[in-house]
């Protein structure tokens, strides 16, 4: 077969490869600036090794809750009848536009050791949240669930639902046919969901910093160790940066059939 | 306690209401049949349990599980009826083997003995080669065979089929119908079988329940289909004709036409449905002489060429359907225009009170 290339208008191109190189240019130049000879003795200096430690951590627990929470919040959303439904699909939809520094200072002033709920739970159980590892997942928590939640909901308002019904009148529960049919059918948007929330929550910042504090070693992720090092030591906050960079596409690149679709 | 199912099922869907009674009789087939629309699988879900009545009840072998005045509810989960559906819903998850056990395992049985179940359906439908193929690498027939195995496998005390060879192409069809009809044979459970097709009616049905517009319009035979038409979709679908008329005075005054026929058996006054079968009416060149009472000029307005036969219209009475011999077509020269004399002996025509 004769293919004739489809002319690409002009102004389409010049935009297009601004846009491109709006992306490119910062890594490039992250490349270009990388201390490739003290790359390794840096990578692995305990500083960033703990930061790198942590922010895996914090980042797959944060995922992994955002799935235990947000998959049954999805549910409710999608399927629930209850009065208020579309303000609850809102709220919990607003992490997401929200600036995550406010997120930090809401959970502070919610859970934090003077809050309305972190009071009594510390009189409780003896258990405080913030400036610990637990405070990082929470925000990390709250500010990646709403894109699995979003993610899973919309699969769940969009499959074909008959499947549900066979499985009813083949005797399955409520509770089975969510399990063993309703889950399956959505599982391509529970795992894009999953690396969406996990992706999000690797490069938080804001609501970590002001929820969990900076303590290396305890609440400092990889991201504010990049921040307090480009005052201090530059090369270092270059060869985090790298890491982060890597980490990430080598996950983008994982998934790139699912995301773009296979073409 | 009374066997099979009794049900008088009453949905409103918006503008369309479905208003219908049904009885299936233990171990009998009975063939839902009607135009798409009609609230076929609307009355399919209502029994199921997956649609809640507005109003009435179902009651299968004697156990109450839907009864809108009296609050009653039994979720589909617990019917224990079976439904094969028209798009077959087999889970593109698991493959054929584990479709089949996917309700045994839920009925309580354990894995290995699901699959142990599962595998003498597949084993007594012939299937046992596809066991481990997902329902995306069956045939059209295969994945229909998995979903009847599937919907039996848990032995219900009745069985909805819904349009079970919709999905199926010409060529399959007739091979399918044929084995459906051996699967289903065997089975103890009441049917119930959807279909707009009348020829899966006939063949598969032991009686057939006509549904048209959300109301049933006729129940019988396959026979007493043929004999008494008692709606023209009816009487277009077993392809005789059905014309409305009223008798006065021994004459059969066809309603909305000048025409008037004499019938031998008239036993009756005011209004009627008359049934003439195609192949009664006789087609001249010219003014017959002889024995038909009943002979009238018109013209030929469709021709449809069949393998075996010719089906023509006329304009009068409108849409008339008359078969002839493909000889005879030729011989009388007909095509649509044609101007041509029809004749009916009047012990060919038969009148039915409306």
């Amino acid at each position: 077969m004769r293919r004739v290339r489809e002319p690409i208008p002009w102004p389409l191109s010049v935009l297009g490869a601004l846009g491109a190189a709006l992306v490119l240019v910062p890594l490039v130049g992250l490349v270009i600036e990388s201390p490739w000879g003290d790359l390794p003795s840096l990578v692995t200096s305990e500083v960033v090794l703990d930061a790198l430690a942590l922010s895996m951590f914090s980042a797959t627990a944060a995922a992994v809750l955002s799935v235990l929470l947000g998959v049954p919040l999805a549910w409710l959303l999608a399927r629930g009848a209850f009065r208020g439904r579309s303000v609850l699909r809102a709220a919990v939809t607003l992490p997401m536009v929200l600036p995550p520094v406010v997120g930090g200072a809401a959970l502070l002033v919610a859970l934090g050791r003077r809050g309305v709920v972190g009071e009594p739970l510390d009189e409780a159980t003896g258990i405080v949240l913030p400036f610990s590892i637990w405070g990082v997942i929470l925000a990390n928590t709250f500010v990646a669930m709403p894109f699995l939640v979003i993610t899973v909901a919309g699969a769940l308002g969009s499959i074909d639902r008959r499947y549900e019904a066979a499985a009813r009148t083949l005797g399955a529960s409520s509770l089975s046919v969510f399990t063993r049919v309703t889950l399956p059918m959505i599982r391509p948007a529970l795992v894009a969901g999953f690396v969406l929330a996990w992706a999000r929550a690797l490069g938080e910042f804001g609501a970590t910093v002001t929820f969990a504090g900076n303590l290396p070693g305890r609440t400092q992720t990889l991201p504010l160790a990049v921040f307090v090092a480009l005052e201090s030591d530059r090369d270092a906050a270059i060869a985090m940066s790298l890491v982060l960079v890597t980490v990430s596409l080598v996950v983008l690149v994982s998934l790139r059939d699912r995301w773009w679709g296979s073409r | 306690m009374t066997e099979g199912l009794r049900a008088r099922v009453r949905v409103q869907r918006g503008d369309f209401l479905l208003d219908a009674d049904l009885v299936v009789g233990a171990g009998e087939t009975v063939a839902l049949l009607g135009p798409n629309g009609a609230g076929k699988s609307t009355a399919i879900d209502a029994i199921a349990g997956l649609a809640p009545l507005d109003a009435g009840r179902v009651e299968l072998d004697g156990r109450v599980l839907d009864d809108a005045e009296a609050g009653v509810f039994v979720p589909p989960e617990r019917r224990g009826i079976g439904v094969m559906f028209q798009r077959y819903l087999l889970f593109e998850h698991l493959h054929a083997l584990d479709n089949v056990a996917f309700g045994l395992r839920r009925a309580g049985l354990g894995r290995s003995a699901a699959r142990a179940e599962a595998a003498r359906w597949l084993d007594r439908f012939g299937l046992t080669t596809v066991a481990e193929q997902r329902p995306g690498q069956l045939s059209g027939g295969q994945a229909q065979r998995v979903a009847l195995a599937r919907a039996l496998a848990v032995e219900p005390r009745l069985l909805l089929l819904d349009e079970p060879l919709a999905a199926l192409d010409v060529t399959s069809r007739a091979r399918s119908r044929r084995l459906l009809a051996d699967d289903l044979d065997g089975q103890a459970c009441p049917r119930v079988l959807i279909t707009h097709d009348p020829l899966e009616a006939v063949l598969l049905g032991d009686r057939i329940v006509v549904l048209e517009d959300g109301r049933v319009t006729q129940v019988g035979t396959a026979d007493d289909l043929r004999r008494r038409p008692s709606t023209p979709y009816v009487a277009d679908l077993v392809g005789t004709n059905l014309l409305r008329a009223s008798i006065s005075g021994g004459r059969v005054r066809l309603l909305d036409e000048r025409l008037e026929l004499i019938a031998a058996d008239v036993r009756t006054e005011g209004p009627v449905l008359v049934t003439i079968a195609p192949s009664a009416v006789s087609l001249h060149r010219e003014e017959p002489h002889g024995s038909p009472r009943n002979a009238w000029e018109t013209v030929v307005t469709g021709v449809e060429v069949r393998p075996e036969t010719v089906r023509l219209s006329l304009a009068e009475p409108r849409g008339l359907v008359v078969e002839v011999t493909a000889e005879s077509v030729e011989v009388l020269g007909l095509r649509p225009g044609s101007a041509v004399w029809a004749s009916v002996k009047a012990t060919e025509i038969s009148v039915n009170r409306s």
